[in-house]
C-alpha cells in the first residue's frame, strides 16, 4: 500500500519553487519596462525583489506595517513629483509598476499572485507601447513565458516542484507552443475596430525629433544630427529616382520677417476629408505607382507624400494645395497608400494662379538689399525662369552648405544674401522665396523630407531624421508650380547621394548612427541592412497589418463582407478548436485504452490480414498464429513466437514487463510484411 | 456549487440530483471521462478573461498590433488551458475501499484507490461540506487516498457524492465532477463516561468488583497500527529494528462476564442510553473482559476479542437507525 497523498492545505502558501519563479518573472517584467521609467521605479521594484529574496532566504522577515505605509507614501510622493497626477500612458505604467514594485513585498500567498500575474500580462502589454522593434518584441514574448510558467508553478504540487523544478516550464512551453497557431490565426483574422477613445502618449510626443508648423533657420538643421526613422515607403512599381524624391511634408507660404509659416494651417474650412473628396488628377493612363508608408509616431498630424499624390484614407485630410494630413496627432505607428503621378509641366491655357497675392506677399519693411537685388534681376530679364537662373547662379557662385551656419541678425536675409553666405537648406530656401516674391514671381516654401537611404530590389526607401529639407516652388507662367531646389545649386552632392555620405568626415555631423558609423566595413554593412530588411518586414507585416491589409489578405481568399468575416473567424475557431480537441482526447484515449503492445499486435494482424489470412474475432493469439503458419505466410515462425510471447503477457503475467526485444521483434515483422505487400503488389498480386 | 445549489428551491435540488443520478450514475469504481466530467472557467479564469479585454482595449486605442498579438495569445492561452485542464482530470479512475469505523465527534479517514496511467497534479477532494484535500496522483501503480470526514451523529454515515476538481495548470479553468463511490462509513455512538456495574443487567456483578485496573508498563500483545490508535501506545523499539508499526495493547485483570443492557439504563434519551453502553464496551474490552450485548431486539452472547468488539459497537451503530 502507498503512503497517503494528502499534503498541503489548499491554495495558501506558495512553495519555494514557485516563488523563485514568481520573481524571476516578474523581474523580467520589470526589466523591460525600466528604460522608460523615472529611475526610480525600477530602483524600487530590484529593492522590493531583494528585500523578497531576503525573505525567501531567511535572512530578513517581512516588512512591517509601518515600513510598508512607509513605502507606499514615498513612492506616491515620487509619483506626485514625477507627473502631477496628470492622466497620461506613463503616469499609468508608472503607478501600475510602483503598485506592483510594493505588492512584491507581500507576495506570500497564491491569490496575491495569481493577481499580480495577471498585472504582469497588462505590464508586458504597456511595453509595446513604448518600444516595437523585432528583438524586443521578441523578449516581451519570453517573458510571457516565464510567467506562465510561474502560473503554472503557483498551481503545481509543491513535492513535485522539489523534484523537477522545470516541469512548469515544461508544461508552459506545451501551453505556448499550442497556442501560437491559434493566436497566429486570430491575429491575421480577427477584426480590428478604430479607437474607442484617444490616450495620449506623453513621453512619445515629448521624446519625438520632427517636422514643426513652421520654419526659421535652424529647424531643419537641428533635426540634422538625428537618425531617427521618419518613415518607410515601398512602391508598388520600380523606385522613382532619387532627384525626385522630394517628400513633401507642407507649404509654407507666409513670411513676416523671421519665420516662415503655412497659410491657415489650422483653419478647418481649408480641410476636407481625403475620401470625399474630387478625383484631382483624372488620367489613370500616367499614373506611375502606388505606394505605401509606414509611417513612425511623431508629434504632429504630418503625411508625407510626392507631389502630386493622393491618398484616400478616413482619418486623412487633404487641402486645396494638395497637402495632407492627420486629423488627429500620429501617436503610434502608421500606415497609408498613396498613388503617384508623374510631375506634369503645363498649366492648361490661360489657368490662372488662385490668389497670387498670397504667394508675392512680403513684409514691407526690411531686407532692403535683397529686394534690391530680386528688382535688378527682374529688369535685366524678361522671362521669370531667367529670374529664377540668375538667382540659382548667385547662390552657386559664393555660398557654402554648413551644418552650422553662423548667427544672423535681424535683416536675417539680408545678413544671409551679403555677409554670412553660408547656411542650411532652410537658409537658402527661404532666402530664394523671398527674392523670388521681391521679383514678383509666386513663389512658397516645402518643407519636409528629401531621398533617404534606398533598397532598390525591395523598393523601399528609409527616410530619416537627418534626411529633413526645405525647397521652393515657383509659379512660372505655362509651366504652373515648378520644384527649384537652392540647396542643389550649392550642394549637389546633398541631392545626389545620401546626407550620410554627403556628410560623414564633417566635424559637425555627430551623430549617433549605430552600426551606421561602419557602413565602409561591408560585412557589417551587409548585416545592417539585413537587419533593417527583417525590421522593414517586422513593420510592414506585423506592425503595419492594418484592417486595410487585412481586408486585402481576406480578399484575396474570397472574404469580402465583414459577416462572412466575423462567420469565418467563429467556425475556424470552433474547428481548432475542436481539432485540437480531438488530437488531445485520442491521444489520450490510445495511452488509457491501449498498450503499445496491443495496437503493435493489432497492427500485425492487420498486416497478414492485407496479406489475405483475417483473425477471426474469436481467435487466441495462438490458435491465429497456428493458422498463419498452416498458411505458410512470411514470418510465420517469428509471428508464432511473438503471439506466444504476447499472449503470455495478456493473460498470465499481466501488467508485467513485456519479454524483452518483443517491440523490437515485432517492428521488424511489421517491416518485413510491408516489404512483403510491396512485393505483392510489384507483381501483380491482388491486394484490395 | 453547493451554495449555488443550496439558493434553490427544494424541488430544483431535486432535478438537479436525479439529473445528476442519470448523468453520473453511482459507481463504485469510476473513470473519468469527458462524459462525467464538467468543465468551465474558473473565477480566476473570469478575471482572466477581463485581463484579456483590457489588453484588447488597450490594443484597440493604440493601435498597436503587439498588444493585439498578446491579447490573441492569451486568449489562446485559455482556450489552450481548456483542454490542458481537461486532460489532467480525465484518465483517472476512483474508487471506494473502505473506512474504518470511527465514533461520534471523530474524523472518519475514507480510503480511496486511485489508479491513472499519467500523472494528475493537484487535484482537490472533497466530500460535501468538508476542507478539500490536495491530491497530486503519480502514473502507474494504484495509490491509496484517505479523505477526512467529519463525523457528527451514530448511524451508517453516507456523505453523498465526493466533489472532485482541479484548475491545474493555470489556475484559469475549473474541471470537476461529482462523484457516486457508494462511500460510507460506520459510525459508533459517541462514548459518554458510565460506570458498567450500572449498565449490566443482573448476574455475577459481584465478581465485577473486583476487577483491579493494571497501570503497569507490561504489555500483553502487539497489534498492527490502525490509523486512530494513541500515539503514545505505538511500539517505537520495534518499529525502529525495521519490524513496522504497532501498538501495544496493555493487560489487564479479567474479571467475570458481564451482559450489557440497553433496559436496565434508566436515562429517557436513547441516545445517551447507547453512549453510555458504548463507554462501557470500550472499558470492558480495554480489560479484556468478556461482555455481552442485550439491545431491544438484539442479543449478542458474552465474548472477548477485537471482532466481538466491533459487533457490539455495530449493534449499538445501527440501533433503530
Amino acid at each position: 500500500m502507498a503512503a497517503p497523498l494528502v499534503h498541503a492545505i489548499p491554495g495558501s502558501q506558495l512553495s519555494r519553487t514557485a516563488l523563485l519563479y514568481l520573481l524571476s518573472a516578474f523581474s523580467a517584467c520589470i526589466a523591460l519596462l525600466s528604460p522608460f521609467m523615472p529611475w526610480w521605479i525600477p530602483t524600487l521594484a530590484a529593492g522590493s525583489l531583494l528585500w523578497r529574496l531576503l525573505v525567501f532566504t531567511g535572512r530578513l522577515s517581512f516588512p512591517s506595517r509601518l515600513a510598508k505605509v512607509l513605502l507606499v507614501v514615498l513612492a506616491g510622493a515620487a509619483l506626485f513629483l514625477q507627473y502631477r497626477f496628470r492622466m497620461s500612458l506613463d503616469f499609468f505604467v508608472a503607478l501600475l509598476l510602483s503598485g506592483f514594485s510594493l505588492k512584491l513585498l507581500e507576495l506570500n500567498r497564491n491569490r496575491d499572485t495569481q493577481i499580480l500575474l495577471y498585472l504582469s500580462f497588462f505590464v508586458v502589454m504597456t511595453f509595446f507601447l513604448f518600444q516595437q522593434l523585432p528583438a524586443y518584441a521578441l523578449l516581451a514574448f519570453l517573458s510571457v513565458l516565464l510567467l506562465l510558467a510561474a502560473l503554472v508553478a503557483a498551481h503545481s504540487d509543491e513535492a513535485v516542484l522539489a523534484r523537477q523544478w522545470w516541469q512548469p516550464l515544461k508544461k508552459a512551453g506545451a501551453l505556448y507552443a499550442l497556442a501560437l497557431p491559434v493566436m497566429l490565426f486570430m491575429f491575421v483574422v480577427m477584426p480590428r475596430v478604430p479607437p474607442l477613445w484617444y490616450m495620449p502618449l506623453q513621453k512619445q510626443q515629448q521624446a519625438r525629433t520632427g517636422m514643426s508648423d513652421s520654419m526659421s533657420p535652424g529647424d531643419v538643421a537641428s533635426l540634422a544630427n538625428s537618425s531617427e526613422l521618419a518613415f518607410r515607403a515601398t512602391f508598388e512599381g520600380s523606385l522613382p529616382d532619387r532627384q525626385s524624391l522630394y517628400w513633401y511634408g507642407a507649404y509654407l507660404d507666409m513670411f513676416d520677417g523671421t519665420r516662415w509659416t503655412a497659410y491657415c494651417s489650422e483653419c478647418t474650412t481649408i480641410w476636407q476629408r481625403s475620401m470625399s473628396r474630387p478625383v484631382v488628377i483624372a488620367d489613370e493612363k500616367t499614373r506611375v505607382s502606388a505606394y505605401q508608408v509606414i509611417l513612425e509616431p511623431q508629434g504632429g498630424k504630418w503625411v508625407y507624400v510626392l507631389n502630386p499624390s493622393d491618398i484616400r484614407d478616413d482619418g486623412i485630410w487633404v487641402n486645396p494645395d494638395g497637402m495632407f494630413r492627420y486629423a488627429r496627432d500620429v501617436g503610434q505607428r502608421k500606415l497609408y497608400t498613396a498613388n503617384y503621378w508623374p510631375r506634369q509641366d503645363g498649366v492648361p491655357a490661360g489657368q490662372a494662379l488662385p490668389s497670387r497675392s498670397r504667394y508675392v506677399a512680403l513684409p514691407p519693411s526690411g531686407n532692403a538689399r535683397a529686394k534690391a537685388l530680386a528688382q535688378q534681376w527682374r529688369n535685366a530679364a524678361a522671362a521669370d525662369a531667367a529670374v529664377v537662373q540668375s538667382a540659382l547662379d548667385y547662390y552657386r557662385a559664393a555660398f557654402t552648405y554648413t551644418l552650422q551656419p553662423p548667427l544672423l541678425g535681424d535683416e536675417r536675409v539680408d545678413d544671409f544674401l551679403f555677409n554670412t553666405r553660408s547656411g542650411f537648406c532652410e537658409h537658402f530656401a527661404g532666402s530664394f522665396v523671398f527674392l523670388m516674391r521681391a521679383a514678383g514671381i509666386p513663389a512658397r516654401v516645402a518643407i519636409g523630407y528629401m531621398g533617404g537611404e534606398t533598397s532598390p530590389q525591395d523598393r523601399y526607401v528609409i527616410v530619416r531624421q537627418y534626411d529633413a529639407h526645405a525647397w521652393a516652388e515657383v509659379w512660372l507662367p505655362e509651366r504652373g508650380w515648378v520644384l527649384v531646389d537652392p540647396t542643389a545649386a550649392v550642394a549637389p552632392e546633398r541631392i545626389d547621394r545620401s546626407f550620410v555620405d554627403a556628410f560623414s568626415g564633417n566635424p559637425a555631423f555627430n551623430m549617433d548612427t549605430g552600426l551606421q558609423a561602419y557602413r565602409h566595413v561591408p560585412l557589417l554593412n551587409r548585416l545592417r541592412l539585413q537587419w533593417q530588411h527583417v525590421d522593414y518586414l517586422w513593420a510592414r507585416w506585423v506592425l503595419g497589418y492594418e484592417p486595410e491589409r487585412q481586408q486585402a489578405l481576406l480578399r484575396r481568399f474570397g472574404l469580402l463582407s465583414p459577416w462572412k468575416l466575423a462567420g469565418m473567424v467563429a467556425v475556424s475557431t470552433l474547428l481548432a478548436f475542436a481539432v485540437l480537441g480531438i488530437f488531445l482526447y485520442w491521444r489520450h484515449w490510445w495511452s488509457a485504452h491501449e498498450h503499445r503492445a496491443t495496437r503493435l499486435y493489432r497492427q500485425l494482424c492487420h498486416a497478414y490480414a492485407v496479406c489475405g489470412l483475417e483473425r477471426a474475432p474469436s481467435e487466441t493469439p495462438l490458435q491465429f498464429a497456428g493458422r498463419v503458419t498452416a498458411a505458410g505466410m512470411p514470418g510465420a515462425g517469428e509471428f508464432a513466437g511473438l503471439s506466444t510471447q504476447y499472449y503470455c503477457w495478456c493473460y498470465e503475467t499481466a501488467a508485467q514487463a513485456l519479454p524483452p526485444g518483443f517491440m523490437e521483434n515485432a517492428r521488424r515483422l511489421q517491416r518485413l510484411l510491408l516489404w512483403h505487400r510491396f512485393r505483392q503488389w510489384l507483381s501483380g498480386g491482388g491486394i484490395g | 456549487m453547493s451554495r449555488l445549489l443550496a439558493a434553490l428551491p427544494d424541488s430544483w435540488q431535486q432535478r438537479y440530483r436525479r439529473w445528476l443520478d442519470r448523468r453520473i450514475p453511482p459507481r463504485q469504481s469510476v473513470l473519468l471521462t469527458q462524459a462525467n466530467l464538467f468543465i468551465f472557467l474558473s473565477r480566476q479564469g473570469l478575471y482572466f478573461l477581463l485581463l484579456v479585454l483590457l489588453i484588447w482595449v488597450g490594443a484597440t486605442n493604440f493601435q498597436n498590433n503587439l498588444a493585439y498579438g498578446l491579447c490573441f495569445l492569451l486568449l489562446s492561452v485559455l482556450f489552450v488551458a481548456i483542454l490542458q485542464t481537461f486532460a489532467n482530470v480525465s484518465g483517472l479512475t476512483l474508487r471506494f475501499v473502505d473506512a474504518d469505523p470511527v465514533v461520534a465527534g471523530d474524523v472518519a479517514w475514507m480510503r480511496l484507490e486511485v489508479v491513472s496511467p499519467a500523472m494528475h497534479q493537484q487535484l482537490s477532494l472533497a466530500w460535501p461540506g468538508q476542507v478539500p484535500e490536495m491530491v497530486t496522483v503519480q502514473a502507474g501503480d494504484a495509490q491509496r487516498i484517505f479523505l477526512p470526514l467529519q463525523t457528527v451523529r451514530r448511524g451508517v454515515l453516507r456523505p453523498g457524492r465526493l466533489h472532485l476538481q482541479s484548475v491545474y495548470p493555470l489556475g484559469v479553468v475549473r474541471c470537476w465532477t461529482w462523484l457516486d463511490l457508494g462511500a460510507q462509513v460506520l459510525v459508533y455512538p459517541k462514548p459518554v463516561e458510565a460506570d458498567f456495574r450500572l449498565c449490566c443487567s443482573g448476574d455475577g456483578d459481584d465478581e465485577a468488583g473486583q476487577v483491579i485496573q493494571a497501570a503497569g508498563d507490561e504489555y500483553f500483545a502487539l497489534k498492527p497500527y490502525v490509523q486512530g490508535d494513541p500515539r503514545s501506545h505505538i511500539a517505537w523499539k520495534q518499529f525502529a529494528a525495521g519490524r513496522g508499526l504497532f501498538v501495544r495493547e496493555y493487560a489487564e485483570l479479567r474479571g467475570g462476564e458481564v451482559v450489557l443492557d440497553f433496559s436496565v439504563l434508566t436515562d429517557a434519551d436513547i441516545e445517551l442510553r447507547l453512549s453510555k453502553l458504548c463507554y462501557c464496551a470500550l472499558q470492558l474490552h480495554a480489560q479484556s473482559r468478556p461482555f455481552g450485548l442485550r439491545l431491544p431486539g438484539t442479543d449478542i452472547a458474552p465474548s472477548a476479542g477485537e471482532p466481538h468488539l466491533r459487533a457490539v459497537l455495530s449493534a449499538l451503530a445501527l440501533f433503530a437507525s
